[in-house]
C-alpha cells in the first residue's frame, strides 16, 4: 500500500503541538544558566583545526559583521536573557543581611531582612515587602518566580503577569498569584495567607482554596487568623494597605478556613496492563508527574540519566509501573513501606484538565484519586519494625563540608547536576531530614534500600554538598567474584543494593564525615492494603 | 586576545538569542517533553562551544540548527526506543486519546527528515511541525510561496522514498 506521506507528516510532526511560550521563555533562560560557564570558558579552549578557523576568520568576521546588523533585534533579546537569568529583583529599599540598596538578586539567593525590614523590587514589575527578621529563599519557578517563606512576614504587590505567576510558599503552603495584594506569614506553628486586593490560590497539601479580598486561611490547630488591620500594621504603608482593603470589602473581615476543596481529579487516564521487568532485568521504568514547579518520580525504579523516562507538561507518564509503586508514590512512602500489594503492572498515561498551571504535587494528589477511583483501593497505616540504617559521625568526626549554620532557612536534599555533569547531593537541613531523604521516607527517590535513622547526636542545621559517584579509581565494591555471574536477578539487586550503601557511605565519609552502618529494627509507618480491584475500562 | 576565541563566545551568546527558542520548540515536537527538549538545546549549543563552527552554520545557521535539533531530539528517541524494544509490546498509544500510534514509524520519519538538505528539513519542520503556511514560509526565506511549494512536494518525495527504503529494509 502506498504511503500517505502527507497524513504521515500531519500526524507525526503535529502531534505534540507547540509548547506555551512561557514553557519556552523559562526552558531557553534554565538552559542558559546552564551553559554560561561553558561560555565563558570558551576564550580558553583549545580548538582543534584552529589553522581551518584561521582560514575561515575573514568570512567569519564579514559574517559577524552582517549577523550583528541583521540579529540587532536577538542580541538585545540575548543580552536580555543572559541578565534577567540572573538577576531576579533588587534591593528597593531598607536592609538586607549582606546586601546593599540597589543590589541585584538572583536565582537561589537566601534573603533575610534586618530590624527595619526591607522592599524587594522583582524583575517581573512585583513589590514585596519583608517584616523585620523574616528569611526567604528566591527562585526560579517554571512559569515566574518563587519566594520559599521561612520564617517572617511578606506583604506582596504582585504585578499583572499574563500566564506568567508568582509563587510564594512556606512549609505548608503554596500561594500562586497572577496580580494582587496580599500577605503570608510563616510561623512555627503554620502559615496564613491573607488578601487585600484581588484574589490569590492557596494550597494546602491535597486542599486548593481560592481567597478573596478580606479573606484569610490559617494552617495548623494552634495558629488562629488575627483581624487583617493587625495583620497589616507593620507594614510601612499600613495605612494605604488598610484603605484598598476596605474599598474592596467593606469592614474588615477574619475568619479561619476550613472548607475542603474537592478532591482533583484527571481529566482522562489511560490504564493498559504492560509487564514492567524486562528479560534482561536491566529495563528503566518508572512513573513520572510533570507540573509546572517541576518533575516527580517514584522512588527505586530507574537506573541512571539514561534510564529516565519523562512526561509532558501537566501529564503523569508510567510504562510497566507496578501498582506497589504507584501507591507507594501516592502516599510519599518507599515501595518498601507498602504492604499487601499485588504483582500487577501497568502503562499509564494521564491528563489533567490544565496542563498550564497545575503543579506536580497536584498531580500527585490526583494519582490518590485514580487509584481510589479505579483500583477502589482503600489502606491503612500502621507502624512495623524494619532493618535499615544508622547515620553516624565517622571516626575522625564531622568535616569541613559539613559546615552548621546558624540560621533556620531549610532546603530539602536534592539530587542536581554540577556544572562539570556529575550528580550531586545538596541542601541544608537537619541531619534527621538527610537520613529520612537517604532513605526515601520524604517521599523521593530512596537512595537506600531500607530506612535510615538518624544517630550522630548533632541536632543543629548544616549545609551540605557532595559529588555522589567516585571521582576515579577504586572500582565498585561487592559484586559477584571474578568471572562468576550473578545467579538471579534478586541477586544482582541485591548486591546493587549493598553496592550503593557502601559507595555512598564512604562518599559521606570523605566529604562530611558521617557514616551509614546497619541497624536492626528501626520503627516505620507502613500502607497496608485493605482493598484493591483490577482497574475498571478505560 | 586571539580575536577568533573572542569573536566566537560573543557568537555564540548571539546565537543562543536569536536561535535557542527554535531549537527548543523543534525539540519539542519531536519529543513532547521539557525535559527532553532542554536536554536537546543544551547539547546543540554543547556541541558548537566545544567544536569548530561547521561551514554550514556560518552559510544557514537557523536550517542548520534545525537539522542539528532534529538530530540531537533522534538520539533521545533512539535511547527510548532502545528502552521501550525490551517490552513485548511494539505500539504506544498517544496520551489520553487511545489512538494507535507507531514508534517505529515516527522514528524512520525523523531520520529521514535529518538526511533531507537542511534547507529543505526546514521548510518541512515549518510547514508540518510549526504548521506556517507556504507563504509564510517564502516571506521568511525571501522566495515566493510557488518555490516553497513546489521544494515542499519535492522533499515529500524524497521522505517517501526514504520511509519505502526503510520498511522494506
Amino acid at each position: 500500500m502506498k504511503l500517505k506521506i502527507q497524513s504521515v507528516l500531519n500526524r507525526y510532526l503535529g502531534r505534540y503541538g507547540e509548547p506555551a511560550p512561557d514553557d519556552v521563555n523559562s526552558a531557553v533562560e534554565h538552559v542558559w544558566q546552564k551553559l554560561k560557564p561553558e561560555t565563558d570558558q570558551v576564550e580558553t579552549v583549545k580548538f582543534e583545526g584552529e589553522s581551518r578557523n584561521t582560514r575561515y576568520f575573514p568570512i567569519f568576521a564579514a559574517a559577524a559583521t552582517v549577523l550583528i546588523v541583521a540579529f540587532s533585534i536577538f542580541l538585545v533579546r540575548g543580552l536580555f536573557i543572559t541578565n534577567t537569568a540572573l538577576a531576579m529583583a533588587e534591593v528597593a529599599d531598607g536592609s538586607l543581611v549582606g546586601f546593599q540598596t540597589g543590589q541585584s538578586l538572583r536565582d537561589g539567593e537566601v534573603l533575610r531582612s534586618a530590624e527595619t525590614g526591607a522592599v524587594l523590587a522583582m524583575s517581573d514589575g512585583s513589590h514585596v515587602e519583608m517584616r523585620a527578621q523574616s528569611a526567604l529563599l528566591l527562585e526560579r519557578a517554571g512559569d515566574g518566580i518563587k519566594l520559599r517563606l521561612d520564617r517572617g512576614g511578606l506583604l506582596i504587590t504582585a504585578a499583572k503577569q499574563g500566564s506568567r505567576h508568582l509563587y510564594v510558599q512556606t512549609k505548608d503552603v503554596t500561594v500562586s498569584v497572577v496580580g494582587t495584594v496580599f500577605l503570608v506569614n510563616a510561623e512555627e506553628a503554620g502559615s496564613r495567607v491573607a488578601v487585600i486586593q484581588g484574589v490569590v490560590e492557596v494550597q494546602e497539601g491535597a486542599m486548593s482554596k481560592k481567597l478573596l479580598p478580606g479573606q484569610q486561611v490559617a494552617t495548623g490547630s494552634s495558629l488562629n487568623a488575627l483581624p487583617l488591620s493587625e495583620e497589616i500594621s507593620w507594614s510601612r504603608n499600613a495605612p494605604a494597605h488598610l484603605a484598598m482593603l476596605q474599598q474592596n470589602t467593606g469592614p474588615v473581615t477574619a475568619a479561619k478556613e476550613s472548607t475542603p476543596a474537592p478532591r482533583l481529579r484527571f481529566e482522562v487516564a489511560s490504564i493498559r496492563p504492560r509487564p514492567s521487568i524486562s528479560p534482561d532485568g536491566n529495563e528503566s521504568l518508572g512513573f513520572v508527574c510533570h507540573g509546572v514547579d517541576g518533575v516527580q518520580r517514584t522512588a527505586s525504579e530507574f537506573i541512571g540519566r539514561e534510564g529516565r523516562i519523562s512526561s509532558p507538561l501537566g501529564r503523569c507518564f508510567g510504562r510497566g509501573v507496578f501498582i506497589r509503586n504507584l501507591i507507594a508514590f501516592a502516599n510519599r512512602v518507599p515501595p518498601r513501606d507498602v504492604a499487601g500489594a499485588p504483582d500487577w503492572s501497568y502503562q499509564i498515561e494521564a491528563l489533567s484538565d490544565d496542563p498550564a498551571t497545575v503543579t506536580a504535587e497536584q498531580l500527585r494528589e490526583m494519582v490518590r484519586t485514580l487509584l481510589a477511583d479505579r483500583f477502589k483501593l482503600k489502606t491503612h497505616r500502621e507502624m512495623k519494625d524494619s532493618s535499615g540504617f544508622a547515620l553516624v559521625v565517622a571516626k575522625g568526626g564531622p568535616k569541613s563540608e559539613l559546615k552548621e549554620v546558624s540560621d533556620g532557612l531549610e532546603l530539602s536534599p536534592t539530587q542536581e547536576v554540577n556544572s562539570a555533569g556529575q550528580p550531586i547531593l545538596k541542601g541544608r537541613s537537619t541531619l534527621d531530614k538527610l537520613a529520612q531523604w537517604l532513605g526515601g521516607s520524604l517521599g523521593g527517590v530512596a537512595f537506600l534500600s531500607g530506612p535510615v535513622v538518624d544517630k550522630t547526636g548533632l541536632k543543629g542545621m548544616y549545609e551540605y554538598e557532595f559529588v555522589t559517584v567516585r571521582q576515579s579509581g577504586g572500582g565498585p565494591r561487592g559484586g559477584p567474584p571474578a568471572g562468576q555471574l550473578p545467579r538471579s536477578q534478586a541477586e544482582r539487586m541485591a548486591d546493587a543494593q549493598k553496592q550503593i550503601a557502601e559507595t555512598m557511605s564512604d562518599l559521606m565519609e570523605e566529604h562530611l564525615g558521617l557514616r551509614l552502618q546497619t541497624e536492626k529494627s528501626i520503627p516505620v509507618e507502613s500502607i497496608v492494603i485493605d482493598q484493591i480491584e483490577m482497574p475498571t475500562e478505560n | 586576545m586571539d580575536p577568533i576565541k573572542l569573536a566566537r563566545a560573543g557568537e555564540i551568546e548571539k546565537i543562543y538569542g536569536a536561535y535557542a527558542p527554535l531549537i527548543y520548540r523543534t525539540a519539542w515536537g519531536v519529543l513532547g517533553s521539557r525535559e527532553d527538549a532542554e536536554d536537546v538545546l543544551q547539547a546543540v549549543f554543547l556541541r558548537l562551544l566545544r567544536r569548530e563552527f561547521p561551514p554550514d552554520l556560518q552559510k544557514n545557521p537557523k536550517a542548520y540548527l534545525h537539522t542539528a535539533a532534529v538530530n540531537a531530539s533522534l538520539d533521545i528517541l533512539k535511547a527510548r526506543r532502545r528502552r521501550s524494544a525490551l517490552l513485548s509490546e511494539a505500539q504506544a498509544f498517544l496520551p489520553g486519546t487511545g489512538e494507535a500510534f507507531d514508534e517505529d514509524l515516527a522514528q524512520r520519519l525523523y531520520e529521514a527528515i535529518a538526511q533531507l538538505r537542511p534547507e529543505s528539513a526546514e521548510i518541512v519542520l515549518l510547514h508540518y511541525m510549526h504548521k506556517k503556511t507556504t507563504a509564510e514560509i517564502g516571506q521568511r526565506l525571501g522566495v515566493s510561496r510557488t518555490v516553497i511549494g513546489i521544494r515542499l512536494f519535492r522533499a515529500r518525495l524524497r521522505l517517501r522514498k526514504l520511509l519505502s527504503k526503510g520498511k522494506n529494509s
